[in-house]
């Protein structure tokens, strides 16, 4: 290896080396383990960081070990030597014994405790159903109902009350996920037929970004998700506004927008309040389309800042800054907050938005996974758009 | 005389012989396949020992000992006259024809087993006959045919002793009482953890001390094993009956979405709501005295093809198996369409009802 090879192996090392370290100086990070937001994830900093901490020095000490023993024994010129044959150092070897043994068993103890308090459930909490399916997360709420007598439902955004603990059902529709808030607690699978439990506590209102964590599949990248903590007033409003029926439309092009989704959306997503020619509540049957079986519930689709499994702004940017932002969930947003042209996007042709099975495949029948490009015209675009904002 | 290969199928006549015996006086000579079939197996057995001897194990040097060279002659005969050293792997293969055809009639679990012990003793024998005629020193003879079977013998037999060890100890546990088992469990682990310290601090003790130690602790554990299986498995504490019903799975029960509890007319919770689409696992409880009960999930309507081809509109059901006061048994179910349910229980006893809500 020629000294110029050998200098640029160098520089490029160190370049990468502080590449990986400015990694870690990004200030914009919602998805901080290190900030944690509420008490669950500030017990779990709280192990953390003292452990971090502890494994940083045994790691320091036993990297310079290495170092030294491996400069100081080196092989020299005169490699013909010996060294000092020793069989047997019973006070060393006893000492790098019991030394790790005594570490992890005095950081078992918090560990354990951290373990037992975080799964102990809290006396007093709200109740949230959570169901992961491909690519997006659904939210039930079984204790709150709507003026027709059904629990209200979201999705994408879970929103709820800050200051209070909320307790989670987490499970699956299809395959496994994972749900994870890293500024309010640690994962927790989705797992089909079975039901996990996690808690949440978010001390201060604000928006805490999360996003799947087991590899689910073709867009697994694009499973993402929110809390939305929200103050005891606004969470009232929020209930409040959760708790109506969808709005009827006044416009003509939001008339027409309701037709055409009676006629095609409603077949996987529901809309509570609408109804057929006959005056019968619409249901959806997505478990007849869908492989999961579910499609988002849209009823108050505008009370949320996202749409497409949180992959996308609902919202303009000056619609979600911090004076608009409770605004947006408690009522929904108005027409000229809408980010109309992702949504438009997303209506011409899902599957280029997200990776999604919008086809049957062998394996699944006649379902699909997602939704399929519906091949609407311009004008069924505006009408639809027109319709949707009219859900807050 | 009898030849070596000629004593194989002689074992499995007799053993066949026997099986048909004891097979024939337990069904009282009623389940014809089961003796015919050993009284077939003893039948050709004989025939072909009867072959092995009449051609002399189809060796073409036994007869001709004069024929040969006389270094080899000479080699031969001072072999002969110590004599091939004993094999067992005649019997063992005899005693898996045996178990062969008795598990053929009875048994896939004997017959599999019949299976193993005649493939082995095959091997076994065959890789013995090689090696006891590679050499007149019997001791360079053992060598070559450890060379060759030891690296499958040995883990083979570790296998088989480790599973018969820990069968024995689990058998032990499931004997005990729950905080038996535990005091049991600590009990083994400390005389382990002496044991090995006691060798780790004094590694020149004997090999003999410590084969011999390991030796009767493993018998010991085999023989508290049988005792085990002689006295039963305990009863199992409450959450674990379930099993009795032969319809729950130990990862469902673990994981139910909920527990609801029948008790004088009354479904506690009398509400559920749980998503749409998914697969949910819900304890069902009987906490009434007058009998048994099930609960029934009155899902949403389907509509399907009957028997003669006519379409049928009715509601989809799941329900629970019927169980008696204290019992509880699982209900597992998914629901596509939102909206709500009649939960009830039918049975002995006052009748609940409930809602079971679907978003």
């Amino acid at each position: 290896m020629t000294a110029t090879t050998s200098r640029r192996l160098r520089l490029g090392a160190a370049v990468a080396g502080l590449g990986v370290l400015a990694a870690g100086c990004a200030k914009d990070a919602p998805q901080d383990t290190w900030d944690p937001a509420g008490p669950a994830a500030q017990q779990i900093d709280d192990l953390q960081k003292p452990i971090f901490a502890i494994a940083g020095v045994v790691g320091v000490v036993v990297f310079t070990m290495i170092l030294v023993i491996v400069l100081k024994f080196r092989r020299r010129k005169d490699g013909d030597r010996v060294p000092r044959q020793i069989h047997g150092a019973p006070r060393l070897e006893i000492a790098w014994t019991l030394a790790p043994a005594v570490l992890l068993a005095a950081i078992a103890v918090p560990t354990v405790t951290t373990i037992f308090d975080l799964a102990e459930k809290p006396e007093e909490a709200l109740t949230v159903n959570v169901i992961g399916q491909q690519w997006w997360w659904e939210f039930d709420y079984p204790s709150i109902f709507t003026d027709s007598g059904r629990p209200v439902v979201t999705s994408g955004e879970m929103v709820i009350p800050a200051g209070q603990w909320v307790t989670l059902n987490i499970t699956s529709r299809d395959v496994i996920h994972s749900f994870w808030i890293p500024r309010l607690n640690g994962k927790k699978d989705a797992v089909p037929g079975r039901v996990h439990f996690l808690k949440l506590k978010a001390d201060e209102p604000g928006t805490y970004w999360g996003q799947c964590t087991e590899f689910c599949g073709l867009s697994h990248a694009n499973m993402r998700q929110r809390v939305v903590a929200l103050s005891p007033d606004d969470w009232d409003r929020w209930v409040a506004n959760q708790k109506l029926a969808a709005n009827t439309p006044t416009d003509q092009l939001a008339l027409e927008g309701e037709a055409l989704f009676k006629g095609q959306c409603v077949r996987c997503h529901q809309v509570d309040g609408l109804t057929d020619d006959a005056g019968e509540p619409l249901v959806s049957r997505a478990d007849e389309q869908l492989v999961s079986g579910a499609a988002p519930n849209l009823t108050h689709l505008m009370s949320r800042t996202t749409f497409g499994g949180v992959s996308f702004d609902l919202k303009r940017p000056e619609c979600t800054n911090d004076s608009a932002f409770d605004e947006q969930f408690a009522t929904g947003t108005a027409a000229n907050c809408l980010n109309e042209a992702d949504l438009e996007r997303w209506l011409r042709n899902t599957p280029a938005m997200k990776p999604m099975y919008s086809q049957p495949t062998e394996d699944t029948g006649t379902l699909i996974r997602g939704m399929p490009a519906l091949g609407l015209t311009e004008e069924q675009i505006d009408a639809l758009v027109a319709y949707l904002v009219t859900l807050t | 005389m009898l030849t070596t290969g000629s004593k194989f199928f002689f074992a499995g006549t007799v053993l066949a012989l026997v099986g048909m015996v004891v097979y024939g006086v337990g069904t009282s000579w009623q389940e014809y396949v089961g003796w015919v079939v050993l009284g077939s197996v003893a039948t050709i057995s004989a025939f072909l020992g009867g072959v092995t001897v009449a051609f002399r194990d189809a060796n073409i040097d036994a007869p001709a000992v004069d024929a040969v060279s006389a270094a080899d002659a000479e080699g031969r005969l001072r072999g002969a006259s110590r004599g091939v050293p004993p094999s067992m792997w005649p019997a063992v293969g005899g005693f898996g024809l045996a178990l062969l055809a008795i598990g053929l009639v009875l048994d896939w679990r004997l017959f599999l087993l019949g299976l193993v012990a005649v493939a082995a003793a095959g091997v076994e024998w065959v890789v013995q006959s090689w090696a006891d005629r590679a050499s007149d020193d019997p001791a360079y003879n053992e060598r070559i045919r450890a060379r060759l079977m030891h690296p499958i013998e040995f883990p083979v037999l570790a296998v088989l002793g480790g599973g018969l060890v820990v069968f024995g100890f689990s058998r032990v546990m499931l004997a005990l009482s729950k905080e038996g088992s535990i005091w049991a469990f600590i009990g083994l682990g400390v005389i382990i953890l002496i044991a090995a310290t006691l060798f780790a601090v004094k590694p020149k003790l004997s090999k003999n001390l410590a084969s011999g130690a390991l030796v009767i602790g493993g018998v010991a554990i085999l023989v508290a094993g049988i005792i085990g299986i002689a006295q039963g498995e305990r009863s199992f504490a409450h959450g674990e009956k379930e099993e009795e019903d032969g319809t729950n799975q130990v990862g469902d029960k673990a994981n139910a979405a909920a527990v609801i509890v029948s008790e004088g007319g009354t479904l506690t919770p009398s509400t559920l709501t749980l998503a749409r689409s998914v697969v949910f696992n819900v304890i069902f409880e009987n906490a009434n005295p007058e009998g048994e009960q099930r609960l029934v999930i009155v899902g949403p309507e389907r509509t399907t093809t009957n028997e003669d081809g006519a379409e049928v509109t009715e509601p989809e059901i799941f329900e629970s198996v019927a169980i008696s006061e204290g019992k509880r048994a699982l209900v597992t179910f998914e629901i596509g369409t939102p909206g709500t349910y009649e939960m009830r229980t039918e049975g002995e006893g006052p009748e609940a009802t409930g809602e079971l809500i679907v978003p």
